[in-house]
Parts: structure tokens; C-alpha cells; sequence
């Protein structure tokens, strides 16, 4: 049993108006945090000296891209594990810049502005609750708060999961760790945190194809962000799941990181009138349907004769 | 001699059809010349005198001849043309005439000018007048015959014998004989008298005016005007021929016009000249020029003649294919300048008063069918049709017995000139309606030159419209393309077929054939060119929807140089639509994506497809022909290429789900974007093709088992309810497929060193001096050896622990089951066969208390060729031992090895290799043996019991 320093366990609540819920962030407690934060040089080889989110909103909102998700909860390892070196800077230290960046390039707008803060060896009610510009610019505030003692990662899955399974909306877990944290632990945790927000399941028969599933709004989509060395997937990826996993340094560009956030948090452009061209694309928002369109939504025949033939 | 019949052709030809070149005609008489003064020169030296009229009569007979077969007369031309199929062919006409006109009636002097002399062998006509000169012979017969031959002197008498002078000059020959017979009768009674002129005399005439050489000339007294004028050279062109004057005393006796001669045959003016009289040929007076279509184009002069139509009496009048109404007259105005007039020859443009110098151009009609229908393709009588106002396609097709057998009824075709519009045009029609319901609009009415074409079911149509094709892709302008589109893929006659303004995709499948068997309903798709930007656009049609609504968006319009692709379930969609997946790709500008997606793993047709607008993971699936039954459904992967800043792309990797709609992951209904690609799984576990594991031999149930994965040995003979009493379960013959097969490939390789080894020993006789046999012996054993180890076969048999693995079920000794496999469980057996190089080779009753040796020893012992220290026992189980393995000590003499040896088995003695060949061989030899040996002998009780 390995004693763990800290875990951070961080929770964004999305979707204003929705119930709140609790968060710890553990922010790198560089001096020099300003709104120029420093480069990493063990992050990325074409790394930039600053990063500069890219703006995200202009796109959302133009496209017509709506959340997949209602809540992200981001879960940052700062288990004694992650204080390993990995080219002279503790892995606890990329995990808490990613974070930082995906933080950074998340737009807020549709997300409530509550960051709460637990500290799960104490009573929950420790929580703190802070906005997301306090966990940005003052992270080596946050210090005092993080300090965490828990078992091990699995633990802090679990932990996450008896926070969302009385939830009725869908949910995204950010698993930000080394990809040796993936422990079988972590596996199982994870697999009771899946099965958490499918209970609902039931057996439908369609005309000949079985169906177990039933059509559930509630889920769980669980990414899972690695650092350290170059591996790029975990056992926890399945086909039938949602969800995928990514190496942090492959996000950690602006707009790698805005690739993620989309992928990740967001669905494809809506497509309201159904035709199969996106809203942003699609000059004529009301196709009837059944319609041939072009590629820029519109009818492409132009005549309409009859319904039924001649 | 060629050139000289040449001239007289041109003459000839001149003469008869009186249309030729001027400048032809004038070199033709210089050449003449030419030729009877060589042939004199040549003639003259050696006597051979050959008469020169005679060789040129024989030319001219010979010119008759192939004239007449070298060139066509202009009817004949034109009946020619006329006697061709009938076309609707176009040909474009200029107006142009005969490149040059003669004038006529001039060639009657360019024919044997220097050779004409007055015929004297002729009869003298009573009217003859005579002159001094002229000689009479006088024959009076009675008792004694008597001849005279008398000159008629200069003061015109004539002395007869007995009778006196007789003034004979100024009476005609008639009158003379008279005379004369009456003069002799008077003195002589009973005398008959014959008066006959033996030769004429001689006249001087002057011939003046436009002939060639004018002058004094003698002619004969016989000679005519005519005979005058030709031995004179003839008229020049600038003379006339139509108003030739005879003068006699200053009085005009004769006014002679030639063309009556010529154009009539009336010779009247054509007098026998007399002494002294003159010939005057005038300038030629007005002249007309006829050109095109009439039997003589040639240049006239004018006498009466006034009108056009009088003009065209000279020229033998109109040819048939004359337009009249086009007829031309190029005239020369006042004013110094040249004009056109236009007249119409069938109407009041005939009576036209012609002028001087004018010219008619009587052009050709045009070379054009009219009032025709022309009927092609599967039909009994092709050919053309004449047409009638309101004629249909019933009328021309009266009934099916003109259609061949396998006519196409549901669709004819019509191609149509637009008179309006000047291009020619399609129309298609329903064959089998046109002439079940006649008159009605699905029976067409037809124009004039409609070709109506109508095609049989088997064979390819595009052929057929290629014509017609070609013809609307040459009258096509940028802004009016030609109607015309490609069907591809599975089409029933696929090819570029011409459509009429309105058709729909429906439409076109008819023309080609309908809709095959086979077709894929849900995806079809439509190629579309934007002819302003190049730009193709592939639009996917679902062809059940069309059915389902003929008018609407999934059977469109179609718009010219549409490709339809129709594809059926079994032929790769990707390779039809290469083309235009390439087209695509070289399309897209600059920091897109070309719109192409791809379908890959278990899905019926893998390719690359367009991506069409709106389509999503459902219609790829649909486009690549569907999941194929072992597909897994509940996900699959949609690899996205997506690019950031049009500059960076990357690659995400996509769950879907492809059965169930799911908010957690993406389904089918996700709408693709290009490149992105999807990766259809198999289900987990999925059987392609069941195991089946045969047992035979000792079992309660033998019999073919079906097993599943996994399942062992151990497992079936458990289900199957185990073996019978009398099985040898420690003899048990396992066989697999995979085993057989290395066993296989190892047995032939093994042959192919043999061979090896029998060449290298062909190759070497007496390889070494120490070899038992002599090398010819040697080889020969070898090769008999080799042949018959040839056909051997492996068997695979895998030896197992039966007892263990059945009755224990002991985990090492177990093994999993594959398909083909095949158990054969013996019976009991209890005896030990020898074989090989013993004396006696049989079988043995089992005694556990025996030894290798023992059995060895019952069969007689070993022979002299046997390899003793080999001999080994096949155990029943397949196992293979050698006899000496086990003991510790060899003691081969005396002391019998302690090898167990099992019910069953078969011991083998080797042949000693030493006795065969060379002991460098020795190893292959003994390897091969063991190994072919071993597989006939483990298997051997088997098939005996």
C-alpha cells in the first residue's frame, strides 16, 4: 500500500443552472504565475513560450455547437507517484498545466463560473468555492487548499463516483494522471463509475435484434489525459464506451487543446432542419424533409412536383 | 500512238457531247498535226507508205469504243447517285457550274482538217454541172464492144468517136448523158451506150472572213459548201457558224447556218459550190453562255433566238436534277458591270429576253431527301418511307409483322430535324403503345426526314445512337450543350444516350433497357458537371424513392453530359467510380477536404465513395453495400481527419454506434465530413465456418461431431458417451489436417534431395573405387527405389496419450479439437508384426514376456542386408523406438534388448544402405527409409483388422 501525498480531485459543474458540485484544484505554485504562464519545455518540442487559449466562442456559438456534456469533472493525480521526474520536472507539475490549459481554453459562457474545492479526508463540507479566474491566476493560492490524504487513485474514482451517480445528466471525467497510474484498481473504480450511470438498462426487443440497451440520457464519457512517457492509449478505452484516451503532450498546443475541448465537451454542429449540412453551412435552415440538398443545404432539384408521382 | 488516240477522244467528246475544255480541244488539233507529220516523215524513207486517213479513221472507230465506257454521261452520274441507299445526309452545295464553257459547234473542223478531199467514188448526182475537165467515159456495146475515155475541152466539147463534137459544159451530168446516148443512138442503131464520168473537174472558190487559212482554193467540182469550208482549216472561234455566206456573181445564193445542221440535221444552204464562188464567213455575231445542268453547257451564238427558253432549246434542254427555280443570269449591265438575275425557268423567268454576253447558271437541285422517313434498326425492311402529312409511327409500322424477332417494344427512337431551330433533335416513343393504341399521343406523329430507329432487347444500344450522339455533340454551343447523357455501372445497355428536354432519370433506364435484376434501390448516384465552373458534383439518387415518386426530387431532371451510375450488389462501387472520385480530388482548392469518405472491415462492398451532401454513417453504410452479416453493430470506428487552421490536420479516432441511437457516443445518424473513414468490426466470437472432429473405430457413437472453440479432446469423448469394450485406446489414431500438411512438405522435400542425390549419382560414375556395387548396378537399385517411394503420402497423425487424456482428463495430455480433425480408435490387438529384412517377415501373438529381439528372432532372424544396429518398433500408438534405445548395453549377440513392446506394434529391420551405394549416402538413404517405414507401418493395423 503505497502512501499518497495529495490527490486533487476537481470538479467543474457545467451548464448554469444546474446543481453544483464540488471541486479541488492543485495548481503549480510557480512564483511567477502571471497571465503569461511559463513554458514547459518538457511539454512539447514545437511548444510556443506562452500559451494563448484560442478563443473558442466565436466558433460555438457560429456553428451552433452545443455541449455533450453537462458537467466535466476533472480529476488531477497529485498522488506521491506523480512527483517521478520526467525530463527534470515532476509529473504532478504537467498535470497541473494541462489542466490549467484546458481550463483556459473552456469557454465559460455556458458553464456556470463555480469552482469548488474538497478535501476528501475531511468532511465535504470543507468545500470552498471559488471562481475560475481565482483558480487561474492565483493557483499558488490554492495551496492550502489541496492537500488531500487518500488512498490511491482508484479511491478518488470512487469517490467521484458516488458524487455523480445521484445525477440524472450526463458527465464527463477528465482523468488527468501518469499512464502508470492505470492501475487494475483504477480499471474496476472506473468500470463501477461506468456501470453507476448505466443502471437503467433494460432489454428491448426489436423486431429480430435484441437490445439491452435503453435509451439513456444519463452517462459517463471518461477521458483520459496522460502524461510522462509516450504512450497514447489506456486499457480504459472500449469501443463501446464512451470516451477515449490522449497524451497530454499531443493537446498541449492552443489549438490542440481547443481540438480536445470540442471533441471531448462538445457534439458536431447542429443540424436542426435534418438535412445532414450543418446549421453553419446550411444557407436554407428549413429543408422539408426528404429532400436532396447541395452542399449548401438547399434543395438541389428544384421543382417539387406532387407527393405521390404523377 | 496513245497521245494521238487521246486527241481524238477530246475531239470525239467534243463533238458528241459537246462539252469540253477549250484549251484542251486546241491542243489536241496542234498534236494531231504533229502526229501525221511524224508519221509521214517516217513513212517516207522506207517506202512504207501508209495511208494517214486510215489511221486516223481507225482511231476514231477505236475512240467510240472506250469513250463511251470511260466517262459516264452527266445522266448516268446522276442516276448513279440516285441508285445509292437514301440518306438524310446533308451535302453542301456551292454554286458553282463547269469550270469552263466552249463555244459550240466548232469542233466539226478540228477532225481531219488536212486529210478532207471530195469524195470521188461516189455516184456523180445528175445534177451535176458540167465543165471543162471533166472526163467522160463512154462504153458502146454492141457487136464489137468499144470504150472511150473523153476529156471535155476547154471550150466545153466534147469529141466522141463517130459522132462529133458534142457541147456538153453548162449542162448537168443528166443532160449531158442524154445527150450523148442520143448523139451515139442517132448514128449508131442498136447500140447500147453507157455514159459514166470517170473524172470531175476542178473548181477555184475564194473562202473569206474568220476561217483559219483564207484564200483561193481548188476543190473538187463535186465539193459542197461545207466540204469547202473544212478543207480550208475550218472557222475560226471568231467566225460564225450561223451565218455563212455563198456568193455568186455579187448575188448571196446560199446563207448557211450550221447550227441547223448540227442541232437539226437540215443541210439546206449546204450547196454544191461552182467555180468562181465565194465564201464569206461573218464575225460571230451575239453570243450566250449556258453552264450547270443542261445536256450541252457550252457557249451558243445567237440568231433568232431571244428568249431563255429558246436559248435552252439550243442546249439540248434541262437536265432533270436543273433547279429550275434557282436558274441564274450573270448579265452585263449598262452601266460596265455584272449582274444577277434570278429567274424561275418553270414559271414566267423563261420568256426573259437574253442579252449579249449573258450567262445562265442552271443550277443542280438541291442533293437533299425530302418528304421522306427513314426507318432503321430492328426491323424487317429498313429503308425510307414516304411521308405523308400526319403520318405517325403506326402508319410506318402498320403492324409487328415488320419488326424482327426480339424487337424493343417499350422504346423506339426518333431523330428529328427541327426546321425551325436547324438542329436535329431525339424523341423517344413506346413502340408497344404507338401501335396498340394507334392515333393516340403516345403514337407519334412524324415529320419529314424522321429517322425512326427501333432497337432489339439483346444487343448494346449506344452503338446505335453513337450517330446521333456525335451529330448533337457537334451542334452544341456553350450555352446550349447537347443533350446527352452517360449511364454507367449496371445498366441494362449502358452508353451515352441522347434524352429529350424533361427527362428523368426513370426515363433513361427505359431507353436502355429497364431497370435490371439486381439493382441496388437505395444508392444510385448522379454525376453532374457545372459547366461555368468545371466543377463536378456527385449526387446520390435512392432509386425505390423514385419509383415511389416519379416526380420527385430522386428522379430529377436530367441536365446534359448527367453520368448515372447504377451499381447491384456483387461489382466494386469504388472502381466505377474512380473517375469521378479523382475528379474530385483534383477539384478541391486550397485548405479544404475533398468530399470523399471511406468504408472499410465488415461491410459488403469496401471502397472509397463520394461523400454526398448531407450523408451520414447510415448512407455510407448503405453505399458500400450494407453490414455483412458478421458485422459487429454495436460499434464501430470513424476514423476523422479534421484540420486545424487549414493547416494542421489531425486524426481522431471515433466510437459509433452503428445499431443503437446513443447520446454517449455517435450513431449512425452522424453526418460524415471528408475523409473520414469507417471501420466496421466482426461480431466478437463470430463463426465463419463450424468445426466438424470425426470419430470412427471403437466408440459407442461414431460419427461426424460438430465442436466449438475450445473444446478438447477430453470434452467430446465425454459427450459422446465414451468407447466400446473392445477398444485399444492406447492404439488410437489421431489425424489432423495441419500435422498432414507438415509432414507433407517435409516428404517432399525429402524427394526433392532424393533426386538430387539419383542426379549427383548419374552425374558420378564410380565415384569412389571402393563401392560395393559397380556404379551402374548402383544407380539402377536407386532408381527403382526412388520410384517407388515416390507416391508416398504423409499421414498426420499426432501421437497422444488416449488413456490419459480421456480417462483423466489430465491436463498435458488433453488437446483442443481443430476442424478436420479425426480419431480412429482400434480394436484390441494382440500381435506384434515383423517386417523388413528378416527372414520371414508375419506377425506375432502379443507375450508380455517377449522382447524386440525375440520377435525378431521368431521370424526367422535378420538377413545379410540388414541393418541390425536400426531395427526399431513402431509402437501402436505411432510412437517410434529404436530397439537398442532403452538398453544400456547393446549386447546385440546373445543378449536381447529390454524394450517393451506393446500390443499392436510392427518391429522393422532396415536394409543395410552399405550394400547399395556409396557409404557417403548412407545417412539420407537411412533417413528416408525410417521415415517412409515409420508412416506405412504406424498406420498399417488400422485398415487390416
Amino acid at each position: 500500500m503505497i502512501r499518497l501525498r495529495n490527490l486533487v480531485l476537481s470538479t467543474i459543474l457545467m451548464l448554469s443552472g444546474c446543481g453544483s458540485m464540488e471541486q479541488l484544484i492543485r495548481v503549480p505554485s510557480e512564483p511567477d504565475n502571471g497571465t503569461v504562464l511559463p513554458y514547459r519545455t518538457g511539454l512539447h518540442q514545437r511548444s510556443v513560450h506562452t500559451f494563448e487559449p484560442v478563443q473558442m466562442e466565436n466558433k460555438l456559438n457560429e456553428r451552433n455547437i452545443k455541449p455533450r456534456v453537462e458537467n466535466i469533472f476533472v480529476l488531477l493525480d497529485q498522488t506521491e507517484a506523480m512527483s517521478a521526474q520526467y525530463r527534470g520536472i515532476p509529473l504532478s507539475e504537467y498535470v497541473k498545466e494541462i489542466t490549467r490549459r484546458i481550463l483556459r481554453t473552456l469557454p465559460m459562457n455556458i458553464f456556470s463560473e463555480q469552482f469548488y474545492v474538497f478535501d476528501d479526508r475531511a468532511n465535504e463540507s470543507a468545500s470552498v468555492q471559488m471562481s475560475r479566474d481565482e483558480v487561474l491566476t492565483h493557483s499558488n493560492t490554492l495551496e492550502g487548499f489541496a492537500v488531500i490524504g487518500t488512498r490511491d487513485l482508484a479511491k478518488a474514482v470512487d469517490k467521484l463516483t458516488e458524487k455523480i451517480s445521484g445525477m440524472k445528466t450526463r458527465s464527463a471525467v477528465v482523468l488527468v494522471t501518469s499512464w502508470d497510474q492505470i492501475s487494475d484498481d483504477v480499471v474496476e473504480s472506473v468500470m463501477r463509475l461506468r456501470q453507476s450511470q448505466h443502471s437503467k438498462s433494460g432489454f428491448v426487443v426489436k423486431g429480430t435484434i435484441e437490445d439491452w440497451t435503453s435509451s439513456n440520457d444519463e452517462g459517463v464519457c471518461i477521458y483520459v489525459v496522460g502524461v510522462g512517457n509516450r504512450m497514447s492509449r489506456t486499457i480504459l478505452d472500449g469501443p463501446e464506451t464512451c470516451g477515449f484516451s490522449i497524451a497530454g503532450d499531443k493537446i498541449a498546443q492552443p489549438r490542440d487543446t481547443a481540438h480536445f475541448v470540442e471533441r471531448a465537451f462538445y457534439l458536431d454542429p447542429a443540424d436542426s432542419d435534418g438535412d445532414g449540412i450543418y446549421d453553419y453551412l446550411d444557407r436554407c435552415p428549413a429543408t422539408t424533409p426528404g429532400r436532396i440538398v447541395g452542399y449548401d443545404g438547399c434543395d438541389r432539384f428544384e421543382e417539387l412536383e406532387g407527393v405521390n408521382g404523377k | 500512238m496513245k497521245s494521238l488516240i487521246s486527241a481524238f477522244c477530246l475531239a470525239f467528246c467534243l463533238l458528241g457531247a459537246g462539252a469540253s475544255a477549250f484549251a484542251e480541244d486546241r491542243l489536241g488539233v496542234r498534236e494531231q498535226d504533229e502526229m501525221q507529220r511524224k508519221l509521214a516523215i517516217e513513212a517516207a524513207p522506207n517506202g512504207n507508205d501508209q495511208p494517214l486517213a486510215t489511221a486516223g479513221d481507225l482511231g476514231v472507230s477505236k475512240q467510240l469504243v472506250v469513250a463511251v465506257s470511260e466517262e459516264p454521261s452527266t445522266i448516268e452520274m446522276n442516276v448513279a447517285e440516285a441508285l445509292e441507299p437514301v440518306t438524310l445526309d446533308e451535302v453542301i452545295q456551292q454554286q458553282t457550274v463547269q469550270p469552263t464553257l466552249d463555244q459550240f459547234g466548232y469542233d466539226i473542223f478540228s477532225v481531219l482538217t488536212t486529210t478532207f478531199a471530195p469524195v470521188e467514188s461516189i455516184p456523180v448526182p445528175l445534177d451535176y454541172i458540167i465543165g471543162p475537165g471533166d472526163t467522160f467515159v463512154v462504153q458502146l456495146f454492141s457487136a464489137s464492144d468499144v470504150q472511150y475515155t473523153l476529156v471535155v475541152s476547154r471550150e466545153g466539147k466534147l469529141l466522141v468517136p463517130e459522132v462529133g463534137a458534142l457541147q456538153v459544159a453548162g449542162l448537168t451530168f443528166g443532160e449531158a448523158k442524154t445527150l450523148i446516148t442520143e448523139s451515139v443512138n442517132s448514128i449508131r442503131i442498136g447500140v447500147k451506150t453507157l455514159v459514166t464520168l470517170a473524172e470531175l473537174h476542178t473548181i477555184q472558190v475564194m473562202i473569206v472572213g474568220e476561217v483559219s487559212q483564207p484564200g483561193a482554193y481548188t476543190v473538187s467540182g463535186l465539193s459542197s459548201l461545207l466540204n469547202a469550208l473544212i478543207s480550208s482549216g475550218g472557222i475560226k472561234r471568231t467566225g460564225s457558224l450561223r451565218n455563212i455566206q455563198v456568193k455568186r456573181g455579187g448575188r448571196v445564193v446560199a446563207d448557211f447556218d450550221l447550227y441547223e445542221l448540227l442541232l437539226k440535221g437540215i443541210d439546206t444552204g449546204n450547196i454544191y459550190l461552182r467555180h468562181g464562188d465565194i465564201v464569206f464567213v461573218p464575225p460571230v455575231g451575239q453570243t450566250i453562255s449556258i453552264a450547270g445542268e443542261v445536256q450541252r453547257p457550252a457557249i451558243y451564238e445567237l440568231k433568232n433566238e431571244a428568249t431563255v427558253e429558246e436559248v435552252l432549246k439550243l442546249s439540248g434542254g434541262l437536265l432533270a436534277t436543273a433547279a429550275k427555280n434557282k436558274t441564274q443570269i450573270e448579265r452585263i449591265t449598262d452601266q460596265g458591270s455584272y449582274t444577277l438575275i434570278q429567274v424561275d425557268l418553270s414559271a414566267r423567268g423563261a420568256s426573259i429576253i437574253m442579252k449579249n454576253g449573258d450567262l445562265i447558271r442552271v443550277l443542280p437541285v438541291l442533293d437533299k431527301m425530302d418528304e421522306v422517313v427513314l426507318l432503321s434498326g430492328h426491323v424487317l425492311t429498313p429503308g425510307a418511307y414516304q411521308w405523308q402529312r400526319g403520318m405517325r409511327v403506326s402508319d410506318l409500322i402498320s403492324s409487328k409483322e415488320f419488326l424482327r424477332l426480339g424487337a424493343e417494344f417499350n422504346v423506339g427512337f426518333i431523330e428529328r430535324e427541327n426546321r425551325e431551330s436547324k438542329r436535329s433533335e431525339v424523341l423517344y416513343f413506346n413502340l408497344g403503345a404507338a401501335l396498340n393504341k394507334r392515333g393516340t399521343a403516345s403514337d407519334l406523329e412524324l415529320s419529314p426526314r424522321d429517322q425512326v430507329h427501333i432497337f432489339d432487347t439483346h444487343s448494346a444500344r449506344a452503338p446505335q445512337l453513337a450517330d446521333t450522339v456525335r451529330k448533337l455533340k457537334n451542334q452544341e454551343t456553350g450555352q446550349d450543350r447537347a443533350p446527352i447523357v452517360s449511364l454507367k455501372g449496371h445498366f441494362k445497355h449502358g452508353g451515352e444516350y441522347p434524352y429529350q428536354t424533361g427527362d428523368r432519370l426513370l426515363d433513361l433506364i427505359d431507353y436502355s433497357g429497364g431497370l435490371r435484376s439486381g439493382t441496388e434501390l437505395k444508392y444510385s448516384i448522379l454525376a453532374r458537371t457545372d459547366f461555368t465552373t468545371g466543377r463536378v458534383e456527385l449526387i446520390r439518387l435512392e432509386l425505390a424513392k423514385a419509383l415511389d415518386n416519379r416526380r420527385g426530387d430522386h428522379n430529377p431532371r436530367l441536365e446534359p453530359y448527367d453520368r448515372i451510375y447504377l451499381f447491384d450488389n456483387k461489382s466494386n462501387r469504388s472502381e466505377l467510380l474512380k473517375d469521378e472520385i479523382a475528379q474530385l480530388r483534383r477539384q478541391t482548392p486550397y485548405g479544404q477536404l475533398a468530399p470523399i469518405v471511406e468504408a472499410k472491415g465488415d461491410v459488403n462492398l469496401e471502397g472509397v465513395y463520394p461523400l454526398t451532401p448531407g450523408m451520414r454513417v447510415e448512407d455510407l453504410i448503405v453505399a458500400s453495400g450494407g453490414l455483412k452479416e458478421e458485422a459487429y453493430g454495436a460499434a464501430a470506428s470513424l476514423s476523422r481527419q479534421s484540420l486545424l487552421d487549414g493547416e494542421y490536420s489531425r486524426t481522431d479516432l471515433r466510437d459509433l454506434s452503428l445499431m443503437k441511437s446513443n447520446t454517449d457516443l455517435d450513431d449512425r445518424t452522424t453526418i460524415l465530413q471528408p475523409y473520414d473513414q469507417l471501420i466496421v468490426r466482426r461480431k466478437p466470437e463470430w463463426i465463419d465456418s463450424p468445426k466438424y472432429v470425426t470419430v470412427e473405430g471403437e466408440v459407442i457413437h461414431p460419427g461426424r461431431y460438430r465442436v466449438d472453440k475450445r473444446e478438447t479432446l477430453c470434452g467430446l469423448m465425454t459427450r459422446i458417451g465414451g468407447f466400446t469394450e473392445d477398444a485399444y485406446l492406447f492404439g488410437t489414431a489421431f489425424f489432423r489436417e495441419s500435422v498432414r500438411q507438415r509432414e507433407q512438405r517435409a516428404l517432399d522435400r525429402l524427394m526433392e534431395q532424393m533426386d538430387d542425390l539419383l542426379a549427383e549419382v548419374h552425374m558420378s560414375p564410380g565415384y569412389q573405387k571402393a563401392d560395393k556395387l559397380p556404379s551402374s548396378q548402383g544407380t539402377n537399385d536407386t532408381f527403382q527405389v526412388i520410384k517407388q517411394l515416390k507416391p508416398a503420402k504423409a499421414l498426420g497423425r499426432l501421437v497422444i496419450d488416449m488413456e490419459s487424456a480421456v480417462v483423466k482428463c489430465s491436463e498435458t495430455a488433453d488437446l483442443v479439437l481443430e476442424d478436420g480433425d479425426r480419431i480412429v480408435v482400434p480394436k484390441y490387438l494382440d500381435e506384434v508384426s515383423v517386417a523388413g529384412q528378416v527372414y520371414f517377415p508375419t506377425s506375432h501373438k502379443f507375450q508380455s514376456d517377449r522382447a524386440a529381439l525375440d520377435y525378431i528372432n521368431l521370424s526367422g532372424g535378420t538377413k545379410e542386408l540388414a541393418q541390425r544396429e536400426h531395427a526399431y518398433i513402431v509402437q501402436a500408438n505411432g510412437e517410434v523406438m529404436t530397439v537398442r534405445s532403452r538398453a544400456s548395453t547393446w549386447g546385440w549377440l546373445g543378449s536381447p534388448s529390454n524394450v517393451n513392446v506393446t500390443p499392436g506394434s510392427t518391429i522393422v529391420v532396415p536394409l543395410s544402405v552399405d550394400r547399395i551405394n556409396g557409404r557417403e549416402f548412407t545417412q539420407s538413404w537411412l533417413d528416408m527409409f525410417y521415415k517412409l517405414t515409420v508412416s506405412i507401418a504406424s498406420v498399417d493395423f488400422l485398415f487390416t483388422q
